[in-house]
């Protein structure tokens, strides 16, 4: 029975070297691929095909937007995925390595496969897909290195601690933190002291908070 | 340091203190006063006087108010001795330094003695005009008794110069001084004056009613002499008022009171002559030409030359009345004669009088002499009276004057001290008022500086975000782009790379190519980069040129905004960039209001070190040395002024341009 997949990517080189690589993978799997370059290529492949779910999808996180605005990202057409093609098993693939980030897609997306590209080979991809194929899961090591971070801290930071330090290590003043969280500035900067402390840091300036909350692997 | 200053001053005043005790000798000054003093006064006062003794005497005191006490007692001392020379300088003297001390009870005692002195030499107008002096210092110093003392010996002055009517108005006011004090003695001789005055008012009963009131005083003090000369005066009042018995009956009184002839030989003449004249008028001769014999023989050795006239007028009735016209007329003529010598006028006019009834031949000539004299001495008398009341009235008038001006001046006072403090007041409050509005002033200026801050603020915050988002865009694109591709190209050339087939080789070529792309665009994106940071630069012309945008539609111009390309805006200090604006803002608003211009060109330039702007309109101009400068030009220099610039305005019918250069560091 092929095994049907397909590849959401909007960059014609990366989808050739996925294509590339699948025609290495092991014959009993009899891939069949298809491909999206763009949020609404890809739904419309994805309602049209929901009386045959695809058994693979390969995700591309930084996804530019919809036309129509209603997908902003890759994350958003994640969680179609999950609603319209609930059995598809789903690899996803991102550039990003902020822990921030790849937290999230952790949360809300839960897929089978989560491959950061810069640890990526085509060797790793074959077996990535193999594993998934087999109902198997597949992280690649730097999600690894950051579940294992995580588990092993006894520290506890919420969400809204991962976006703060998400947001000051891309250089957002504190004051328009408020913006991107639904507080208050005394409440963030509360948060702020509050890491701060959990980190064991006594006298420091946000750098030495965004450092060691990346040594921790929260950020 | 203020403390030495004092301490230097306490010392050296001490020292100041102890040498002026040096050069008197202590002793000296001491001793003086308790033994010397009165040994030297009693020396100058018994021996031979002379003035260099006074001078040692004077000179080695150096009390000015002990010096005093010398003058006045030798004064007084000479006073009684009748040494009128020397009473009159040491009076003066002591006067002097009465007047020096403004010690006005010293100075009253001198007038009273000169007073005093005058009376006894007759000078009757001198010796009023001082004692009117001393009542007035006593007046000043409100003792009533001294004061009225003063009064009494005025009145009798004016007695004796016959102004009855102003001494009665000065014995009643001396009266009513004595009176509450209860002065026995000068009470006596307060309504003794009285009697007499009324006496020769013609109100007999009057006198007699106030010489018994002298003599109820009299009982107080024990005087036999005033007693027997109030008894005297009661006798004469009776035998004016044609009660001879009793007049009679009084004098008798009177010369039973022992020791008369003794103690006063001229009052026991007196009596002796006036019961005479007593009977003679009563028609009883018995005995009476023994007496004015008698009488006439005392005064005689007394030289009471008043007394002799009148004795020998009453002789001269006496022989009258005994048919003896011979005797009558020779004792008449007598007495006339010596009137004349001794200016007795009363004596005078009562001789001629007489003779006119004695001597019938000569009759008419006595008569008319009598008028004619009469009529000077009443002239003469007025002439006296209008003096004394003249000098009566100048002082006070004087007085009133002086009071006058002293409440003038008072009120003066008063009125300019309220109106100083007033304008004081206005002056405070005024100033308050313009240190008020300068506050207020301040206040506005701190918050339009404040504005602009904010809007530099503001401006400063758009760049940042402005930078943030390139910077986003430009790691997006370097992500999302130039990274995802070269991922893209290395997956590949990974899966191709132990491939040696034609195909491979050829893929690897593409790829190749397309790795060139990327350089390519890495190279746009740092381009990119660049451009963009310079655009930064834009943001003080930029506030400028919404400035000048606002302002524009007010009167409708056109303005043009040029900048040097040199000028590192960033890098100028933001109280430079607040000032400028402001004097921009100014100059702008001054167009607006008054210059009616259509173009208004703003340059900007940097030459050496210094920014130079010039802002050119092309209004109706105005005259820049004629008209006062409004708040307006003012703030511009003084603002230009603060930031060690200079500012030049030249201006004419083409326009207006304001050149102002400001030094950058």
């Amino acid at each position: 029975m092929p095994t049907k997949i397909l590849i959401i990517d909007d960059h014609p080189i990366i989808v050739e070297g996925y294509k590339n690589t699948l025609l290495e993978i092991r014959e009993e799997l009899d891939p069949v691929m298809d491909i999206a370059v763009n949020c609404d290529d890809a739904y419309e492949k994805i309602i049209s095909s929901q009386d045959q779910p695809y058994h693979l999808i390969l995700l591309d996180i930084s996804l530019p937007p919809s036309k129509d605005g209603k997908i902003l990202s890759g994350e958003d057409l994640g969680l179609i995925i999950r609603e319209k093609a609930p059995s598809s098993h789903l690899i996803v693939l991102t550039m990003f390595n902020e822990n921030y980030r790849l937290h999230n897609i952790l949360k809300n997306l839960n897929p089978e496969g989560f491959l950061i590209k810069s640890d990526v080979t085509p060797k790793e991809l074959l077996k990535a897909i193999e594993e998934v194929s087999t109902n198997k899961h597949y992280y690649s090591h730097t999600v690894i290195e950051l579940l294992r971070k995580q588990v092993t801290s006894d520290i506890l930071i919420d969400n809204i601690d991962r976006k703060i330090l998400f947001h000051l290590s891309k250089g957002v003043q504190t004051r328009n933190l408020i913006d991107v969280v639904p507080l208050s500035l005394a409440a963030v900067e509360k948060r702020k002291r509050l890491m701060k402390e959990a980190f064991g840091i006594r006298n420091g300036g946000d750098i030495l908070l965004l450092e060691t909350a990346k040594q921790m692997g929260f950020l | 340091m203020f403390n030495d200053f004092f301490y230097y001053f306490l010392i050296s005043f001490c020292f100041l203190s102890c040498s002026d005790n040096k050069s008197v000798n202590p002793s000296n000054s001491n001793d003086f006063k308790d033994n010397n003093y009165f040994e030297t006064l009693k020396d100058l006062k018994t021996s031979n006087f002379s003035k260099d003794s006074l001078q040692i005497l004077v000179k080695r005191i150096n009390n000015d108010s002990l010096r005093n006490e010398i003058y006045f007692d030798l004064a007084y001392h000479f006073y009684k001795k009748n040494d009128s020379l020397n009473f009159r300088e040491l009076n003066n003297k002591s006067f002097d330094l009465s007047l020096n001390q403004k010690d006005t009870i010293k100075m009253a005692l001198s007038y009273w003695d000169l007073a005093n002195f005058f009376y006894q030499r007759n000078q009757n107008d001198s010796s009023y005009f001082y004692y009117n002096k001393a009542y007035n210092f006593y007046e000043l110093k409100q003792n009533n008794f001294m004061g009225a003392r003063m009064l009494l010996n005025m009145a009798i002055i004016q007695k004796d110069i016959k102004d009855y009517v102003g001494s009665e108005a000065s014995t009643i006011k001396a009266i009513k001084k004595i009176k509450p004090l209860k002065k026995n003695k000068h009470l006596y001789m307060a309504y003794n004056n009285l009697g007499i005055i009324y006496n020769q008012l013609g109100e007999f009963d009057l006198s007699l009613k106030y010489h018994n009131t002298a003599l109820q005083y009299e009982e107080k003090i024990k005087s036999p002499l005033n007693r027997i000369s109030t008894l005297n005066n009661i006798g004469v009042a009776f035998h004016n008022k044609g009660k001879l018995t009793e007049a009679i009956e009084t004098y008798k009184k009177a010369l039973s009171i022992d020791s008369i002839f003794y103690n006063d030989p001229d009052l026991y003449a007196m009596l002796l002559d006036n019961l005479a004249h007593a009977k003679l008028t009563d028609n009883d001769t018995l005995g009476t030409k023994k007496l004015f014999l008698e009488a006439l023989k005392i005064r005689e050795e007394l030289e009471h030359e008043a007394g002799i006239v009148i004795n020998k007028l009453h002789l001269s009735e006496y022989f009258l009345k005994e048919g003896d016209t011979a005797g009558a007329i020779k004792y008449a003529r007598e007495a006339k004669l010596l009137a004349e010598q001794s200016t007795s006028y009363d004596g005078l006019l009562e001789s001629m009088l007489l003779l006119s009834k004695i001597d019938k031949a000569n009759s008419n000539r006595f008569l008319n002499d009598y008028i004619r004299i009469n009529d000077s001495l009443q002239r003469k008398e007025r002439s006296i009276r209008n003096n004394f009341a003249r000098i009566r009235f100048e002082t006070d008038q004087f007085i009133a004057e002086n009071t006058e001006l002293n409440v003038q001046k008072n009120r003066i006072l008063y009125g300019a001290s309220g109106v100083v403090l007033f304008l004081g007041l206005l002056v405070v409050i005024r100033t308050q008022k313009v240190r008020n509005k300068e506050l207020k002033l301040d206040k506005k200026q701190q918050k339009a500086n404040e504005d602009i801050y904010n809007l530099l603020l503001e401006q400063q915050n758009k760049i940042e975000e402005g930078r943030y988002r390139v910077k986003k865009r430009i790691s997006e694109e370097l992500h999302d782009g130039v990274l995802s591709q070269i991922f893209g190209i290395r997956f590949v050339l990974a899966g191709l790379n132990n491939k040696i087939d034609p195909a491979s080789i050829q893929t690897r070529e593409n790829y190749l190519g397309e790795l060139k792309a990327i350089e390519e665009e890495v190279r746009n994106i740092a381009h990119d980069l660049n451009k963009d940071f310079l655009s930064s630069e834009k943001s003080f012309l930029t506030i400028i040129e919404e400035l000048l945008e606002k302002q524009k539609d007010i009167s409708g111009f056109v303005y043009s905004i040029e900048n040097d390309a040199d000028l590192e805006w960033d890098k100028i200090n933001s109280k430079i960039k607040i000032n400028l604006y402001r004097i921009i803002q100014e100059a702008v608003q001054n167009i607006n209001k008054y210059a009616a211009a259509s173009n208004v060109d703003l340059t900007f330039e940097k030459l050496n070190d210094s920014l130079k702007i010039k802002i050119l309109d092309n209004g109706c101009g105005f005259n820049v040395e004629k008209s006062v400068e409004g708040i307006g030009i003012k703030n511009l220099r003084s603002r230009v002024k603060d930031l060690n610039g200079s500012i030049s305005i030249i201006s004419g019918k083409q326009g207006t341009n304001i050149f102002v250069s400001l030094p950058l560091n």
